[in-house]
């Protein structure tokens, strides 16, 4: 769960760095790999149609580079952004839930607690 | 949770790691390699059955897969001239080795799919039936592509080394 959580963060960031440096194509390509982990982490399909209409746009923007279609997919990307947060919220939702994983020992209302008590808890 | 050697754990951080930090198709090379790397440790047949337990069929994925990998190598032959710069010259003008590497590599980022579910959802799947999810990517692995190199070689002599220790 952890390495998922860092392949999401990693590209979401690279997607801001870039979107700051106007380097466009990596931009798009990175927020799209992270949404590609967030559906495949919440065990989402997305319809063809939609997969299409992505597509032919993100070609259309490889091959003319014009604002018309940067705005179209910049709107896309505003859609999609949803299903991202909504991945990382699952997955603090079960960390705390579960505890965290190895080496973590945070669970939520056992702050404080000693080592003998947490594990009668 | 199946167990992974933790040496193949290992080589798969880095290629996450080169995942990590790396995009257009390059990044979809160092996935499917840790992917492969993954199988060979767990074995196609545990996964084969993992899989059919929740509905999927492996051999279906596994063609679908290879098609995939033709795309990526092809786009991989052509990034990494274009990267290391090995055609391009100080002129002003391109060199038309340097054209032909540019507008092949984008022709064939095109033809990879902007959203791709198999490759994702096998590694995503792996990462939930394993140890090596709950691994962390060091910050050594993400180092390889951004600064070109595990790290810088120690050039101070020993001798240097001990008069700085000194004073």
């Amino acid at each position: 769960m952890r390495l998922i959580r860092e392949l999401i963060e990693k590209k979401i960031t690279l997607y801001n760095e870039f979107m700051g440096l106007r380097f466009y194509r990596r931009a798009i390509w990175n927020f799209y790999c992270a949404y590609n982990l967030s559906l495949a982490f919440l065990n989402q399909k997305m319809d063809i149609v939609d997969i299409k209409k992505r597509h032919i746009k993100w070609v259309e923007f490889l091959e003319e580079k014009d604002n018309h279609s940067l705005n179209q997919i910049q709107k896309f990307i505003e859609e999609d952004m949803q299903i991202v947060y909504l991945a990382l919220n699952n997955m603090v939702k079960i960390n705390e839930n579960e505890g965290g994983e190895l080496g973590d020992l945070y669970i939520s209302g056992t702050i404080g607690m000693s080592a003998f008590e947490f594990y009668q808890s | 949770m199946k167990e992974i050697n933790s040496l193949v754990m290992q080589m798969a951080e880095w290629k996450f790691g080169g995942y990590s930090s790396s995009y257009l198709g390059n990044d979809l090379y160092f996935f499917y390699e840790a992917m492969n790397l993954l199988i060979a440790d767990v074995g196609e047949e545990w996964l084969e059955r993992e899989m059919e337990k929740e509905g999927k069929n492996w051999q279906e994925i596994k063609l679908r897969l290879q098609k995939l990998k033709k795309t990526i190598l092809r786009v991989k032959m052509f990034y990494d001239p274009i990267i290391d710069k090995k055609f391009s010259k100080k002129e002003l003008k391109k060199s038309d080795v340097q054209n032909m590497f540019e507008s092949n590599f984008e022709e064939s980022i095109q033809r990879l799919p902007l959203i791709e579910s198999d490759l994702y959802e096998t590694i995503i799947f792996l990462l939930k039936k394993t140890m090596m999810g709950s691994r962390h990517i060091g910050v050594d692995a993400f180092r390889v592509l951004e600064h070109q190199g595990m790290r810088k070689l120690d050039k101070t002599s020993n001798e240097r080394k001990n008069r700085e220790n000194i004073i």
